[in-house]
């Protein structure tokens, strides 16, 4: 038997070989999050297309993730998605803010925001970069 | 405190710290805090068709993600359909992860942990 460190979930065996069974087992890596930071930033009332960056200074291409929430709000988005300030079921969904991506390059965490209220927004980032790509 | 293995991050107390945020592992008998686990990695060229099937033979849907090169050298994390019009998104079942995005250069991580 190869060794191995595992610990498995509550209730499952650790000699399980089911990967699904485990909180931790040293024969699968484990994805590591090398940075983690906030950002906060103020969007410009109606303009779309708005693009901000973040010196990450790893030295190589992270991937990344992050969450937007306004500062006067309690809700928090993620990219591909609206700040949704109102839902119903004839209503449908409304909101000002949209986080339209996050990317990185070799040096900066981008973001990009649309913004179709008339007032300018404050927006408070929470980003994670991942391990490299091609890592 | 129950049984515990806790591996704490630099500047913080295993002994007294509460927060799974402080740690790079957490186990104990009240609670699991789950480390997704890897099963593969790597890069895909996604075809003038706009579709790549990259079978992961899990037999279950998996946790995946998936980022694009948007631009020479810059990596946009990408989602289901995008609502910003571009076609670059990514689904997953329990055969294929499947990226969407003609011509696009892909890196995916597909991980063991069921989300099904």
């Amino acid at each position: 038997m190869t060794n191995v460190i595992a610990l498995a979930k509550i209730g499952k065996h650790v000699f399980s070989e089911d990967p699904n069974d485990y909180i931790f087992h040293s024969s699968y890596n484990t994805f590591k999050i090398v940075l983690e930071g906030t950002k906060s930033i103020t969007l410009a009332a109606a303009t779309a297309n708005q693009t901000f960056t973040q010196a990450h200074g790893l030295g190589f291409i992270p991937l990344v993730d992050a969450f937007a929430k306004r500062t006067a709000a309690s809700q928090v988005f993620k990219p591909n998605g609206i700040d949704v300030e109102l839902w119903g079921a004839k209503l449908g969904m409304t909101g000002d803010v949209t986080f339209n991506y996050v990317q990185a390059d070799d040096t900066n965490v981008i973001f990009n925001f649309d913004n179709d209220n008339a007032s300018a927004r404050d927006v408070n980032i929470r980003y994670f970069c991942l391990e490299g790509v091609g890592a | 405190m129950a049984n515990a293995i806790l591996v704490a991050r630099p500047g913080y107390n295993a002994l007294t710290d509460t927060n799974p945020d402080h740690f790079a592992l957490y186990a104990d008998q009240a609670v699991d805090y789950i480390l997704i686990k890897e099963s593969a990695r790597g890069y895909a060229s996604v075809p003038a068709g706009g579709s790549l099937n990259i079978a992961h033979g899990l037999g279950y849907v998996p946790f995946c993600l998936a980022f694009v090169e948007a631009s020479a050298g810059v990596w946009r994390k990408v989602f289901s359909t995008a609502i910003d019009g571009s076609v670059w998104s990514f689904e997953v079942n329990d055969t294929n992860l499947v990226l969407k995005g003609a011509n696009k250069l892909f890196w995916y991580h597909i991980f063991y942990d069921n989300i099904t």
